[in-house]
């Protein structure tokens, strides 16, 4: 059943980019009642499918079915199909703590409220934006929680990137609401896109799980999406067409590094398979056992990290020029903002950097830790080959992301068969910056090259590889570090170094005791306001916090609709 | 006709960049030699260390057998030359003595701080490969220390986007011919100097003692073009801090007549030269004068993102006024 239902996915991507390309496909695009028939949505469907193709359980081909359902649907729809989204990601698998819990609630609460609203917009519109955020909460994985317990935080799957487009679609389908409300929206999301990222950022950080860094690294690309979708609204509020082309561009630009998260899931699958659960303090050594697949992770991790030639670098670099194309008042104070959010934004591209170093040095690089670590592999030639055919599609978006932008943006094929520079570059909203990841990338490999050569020429003797540094010593077993296996660095360090950097161990200490006595304190009143809300209602019944905030926001909202 | 004019200007272009890789890639360890001589000088000692002792002790360990550890190395084959490549491509971007180089539309501050980026992560990864305690240890403290490099990157790219219509180091080159710098040249030298504080450890005691430490169980070639690699890292950062500050000493191979283009372009070799003298009494001055002590990785990383913030709200208010 799974296998079929993955061709019928793999035909729907086809179709997508068929359609995309201009193709007319036998019979057209029907639109039917209450599903809307946008170009924009099927090329959405593209990477959908392609995330369909690569699903591994019948969870994940859920998830991608609502999401399918949130793409393509009109307002009712497509809140329904992020809700179903949720149910889907929420439906554990086995041996996982169940996620379906009361922090859903509110998320199903809004996406109700926001179907509502889609519907009458006259009445409450302006509180779309407010109401696409909570809905979209859970999907994107958004949470200025810096816990990473297993409770809060989410593990990494093929369904959490469904969610993703899913919420993407969500946000796309928003409409106007008004050009106070959307100034006000685009502020308040692009501050809070902003502290998201850094907070995703540190949960990536701390985790100590390789499935929970990855989902705070796709946390900090939904803390994007809010960026984006903050400026969107910005652009639209104050009229101008080519800030709203720019951030519109970007945002698709993050749909093509949700390819790059399908093939780091189906990476994480496979090192899973060989050496174990990816708990992080068991793994090392990936680099040297799984020389291919850690390759292929690393070119993943590069495109996600940020760093020049790959797509991540592109999206730093729209991001940037988007915020300074931001409407500003007048003033040297008005100018503040900007340096604020690109300092936040700076420090969690920065503390996201860290997370990824992590990765590197705990999973890939060292010595295995464990005997199950030190039998790993890398997989088949069929399955190898799978892999790299899903890393070709990153590749090629970040070398030429101007096709990626015409396939995705239903260009006819006059438009993206193979136009030569103009194509290709990414521009910033006012044009006067231009970057040319093409040529970057040209730049990379020409040098590369040379270094090659120079280093095939100079070094003409391989050097002699040796088990340990110490003469005349034993060899030792491929999975012991020397006789002490926590002699490698660890997970808890680089935090702990960036901690140090801001205050001293000391200070910190002092910190952390006031904070838990002040959370002791509030616990205490709040068990205080349990118990008399409780004294209240004999039956004993208690609802969670959550039901109740979002229980008084539409009590709030019904008071407000009611006075006008 | 256009053809034949294309092809001499790419020719032009190649052998001003060979030019340029050649002087960067050949005075790497005499900057750095002179930078910690001048470092040891400012901090008093009586034995002054010898600046071309660097050169000697970079040729001694490129002509020692390479040994590897077994554990990573594959890995530890590859990543000191991924930064000398990453390294280069960075070096080729930002301009020494001539604009006109291939790749000069490319010269976007957050291109090249993320090339550098790339090239001194791979350097970590060198040292972690093996899975060796001292190394990787130092390895994670260099890369937590030299992390916040990343926002004053997006302020300076901001800054710099501000100042210029496209936001590259060959436009400043440009303008700074044809316009008065002198209302941003405050903001460009403060983000020089952030730049510079996040971006080069050299210089103090203890990020000289960490990159010892992480580099010091390579061996062989390895570790000669680990330790370049290291240099250039440092010596690209105080060219692009260089070229911020004095964009005028840089000229512009379009403008300059046919029959007399040695003389300038000497010139702008000289000027580079003295330039590059300059910057390494800066960095060596900031290292012991200014961001000395135990807590230098959070005294440093602050002071970069003051010295941006600054920068920012300089030039906003200088707009604002003018």
């Amino acid at each position: 059943m799974v296998p079929a239902l993955r061709c019928g996915w793999l035909a729907v991507g086809v179709m997508a980019v068929l359609s995309c390309l201009g193709v007319v496909l036998p019979g057209g695009v029907v639109a039917g009642a209450g599903f809307s028939g946008d170009a924009r949505d099927v090329a959405l469907l593209a990477p959908l499918g392609i995330v369909g193709f690569a699903a591994s359980g019948g969870r994940d081909l859920a998830a991608c079915a609502g999401a399918a359902l949130a793409v393509t649907g009109g307002p009712v729809l497509s809140c329904m199909g992020a809700g179903w989204v949720l149910v889907a990601c929420a439906h554990a698998p086995h041996g996982d703590i169940p996620r379906m819990a009361a922090r859903q609630v509110p998320d199903l609460i809004a996406l109700l409220l926001m179907a509502a609203v889609l519907v009458f917009p006259a009445h409450a519109g302006w509180l779309l934006p407010g109401l696409c955020w909570l809905g979209t909460r859970g999907l994107l994985g958004l949470s200025f929680s810096l816990r990473v317990s297993p409770r809060g935080g989410q593990s990494f799957q093929m369904a959490d990137i469904a969610a993703m487009v899913a919420a993407m679609a969500l946000w796309g389908h928003l409409p106007t609401g008004g050009m106070m409300a959307d100034m006000r929206w685009g502020g308040v999301l692009i501050v809070a896109g902003c502290l998201l990222y850094m907070t995703a950022s540190w949960r990536a950080l701390c985790a100590g799980d390789g499935r929970r860094v990855m989902s705070g690294l796709l946390g900090g690309t939904g803390a994007l999406v809010i960026v984006l979708a903050g400026l969107g609204l910005l652009a639209r509020a104050d009229d101008l067409p080519a800030m709203a082309i720019c951030a519109s561009r970007t945002f698709m630009l993050v749909v093509g590094t949700l390819l790059t998260w399908m093939f780091m899931a189906r990476a994480m699958d496979a090192m899973e398979r060989e050496a174990g659960a990816l708990v992080l303090c068991r793994l090392g050594g990936l680099g040297v056992l799984m020389p291919r697949l850690s390759a292929l992770f690393s070119i993943g991790l590069l495109a996600e990290s940020g760093l020049p030639p790959l797509l991540g670098f592109s999206i730093i670099w729209m991001l940037l020029h988007l915020l300074a194309a931001m409407p500003r008042g007048g003033g040297p104070g008005a100018d503040l903002p900007l340096l604020l959010a690109l300092l936040a934004l700076g420090v969690g591209w920065a503390v996201r950097m860290l997370a990824l170093v992590r990765i590197v040095a705990v999973m890939l690089c060292g010595r295995p830790r464990t005997p199950r670590g030190a039998g790993a592999s890398d997989p088949s030639g069929w399955e190898m080959a799978t892999l790299l055919l899903a890393a070709l599609p990153v590749l090629c978006a970040s070398i030429w992301p101007g096709y990626w932008l015409g396939l995705v943006g239903g260009h006819g094929p006059g438009g993206v068969m193979w136009p030569l520079v103009e194509n290709i570059a990414l521009a910033s909203p006012d044009g006067g910056a231009v970057l040319y990841p093409a040529r970057l990338c040209l730049l990379v490999a020409v040098v590369g090259g040379v270094v090659v050569v120079l280093r095939r020429m100079a070094c003409p003797m391989p050097a002699r590889q040796v088990a340990g540094w110490q003469n005349g010593a034993p060899p030792v077993p491929p999975w012991m570090v020397f006789g002490d296996p926590l002699t490698q660095v660890g997970l808890g360090n680089p935090a702990r170094m960036l901690l140090d950097m801001v205050v001293t161990p000391a200070m910190r200490r002092r910190c952390l005791r006031g904070y838990v006595r002040l959370r002791r304190r509030t616990g205490r009143s709040w068990r205080l306001l349990a118990r008399y809300v409780g004294s209240l209602r004999p039956d004993g019944a208690m609802a969670s916090a959550p039901v109740v905030m979002a229980m008084a926001g539409m009590a709030a909202l019904i008071f407000i609709a009611w006075h006008g | 006709m256009m053809t034949s004019f294309s092809l001499a200007a790419w020719m032009q272009a190649l052998l001003l960049a060979g030019c340029h890789m050649a002087l960067v890639m050949v005075t790497v360890p005499i900057w750095i030699g002179l930078l910690r001589w001048m470092a040891a000088m400012m901090e008093g000692e009586r034995r002054l260390p010898d600046p071309t002792a660097h050169w000697r002790a970079l040729l001694q360990a490129w002509r020692q057998v390479g040994v590897r550890s077994a554990a990573g190395a594959q890995v530890t084959a590859v990543a000191p030359w991924l930064a000398l490549a990453a390294g280069m491509v960075a070096a080729l971007l930002v301009p020494s003595f001539s604009i006109g180089m291939p790749g000069s539309d490319l010269s976007d501050v957050l291109v090249v701080g993320g090339l550098l980026e790339m090239a001194f992560l791979a350097l970590v990864v060198a040292a972690l490969a093996p899975g060796l305690a001292r190394p990787g240890h130092a390895g994670l403290r260099v890369v937590a220390g030299g992390i916040m490099i990343q926002p004053v990157m997006l302020l300076a790219c901001a800054v710099l986007g501000m100042c210029l219509p496209d936001g590259t180091l060959a436009g400043l080159v440009r303008q700074a011919h044809v316009a008065d710098m002198n209302l941003v040249r405050v903001p460009l030298a403060l983000v020089a100097g952030a730049l510079v504080v996040a971006g080069v450890g050299e210089g103090h005691v203890t990020a000289l003692r960490l990159s010892a430490a992480m580099l010091e169980d390579l061996a062989g070639p390895d570790r000669a073009v680990a330790r370049y690699a290291h240099d250039l890292l440092a010596v690209v950062w105080m060219m692009l801090a260089r070229d911020l500050i004095w964009p005028e000493g840089i000229v512009e191979p379009d403008i300059l007549p046919r029959g007399r283009v040695l003389v300038p372009m000497l010139v702008a070799v000289m000027l580079w030269v003295a330039h590059m003298l300059l910057a390494c009494g800066g960095v060596a001055a900031i290292r012991v004068f200014v961001v000395s002590g135990p807590l230098h990785a959070g005294w440093r990383a602050g002071l970069a993102l003051l010295c941006a913030i600054m920068a920012g709200v300089l030039l906003f208010a200088g707009r604002g006024m003018g």
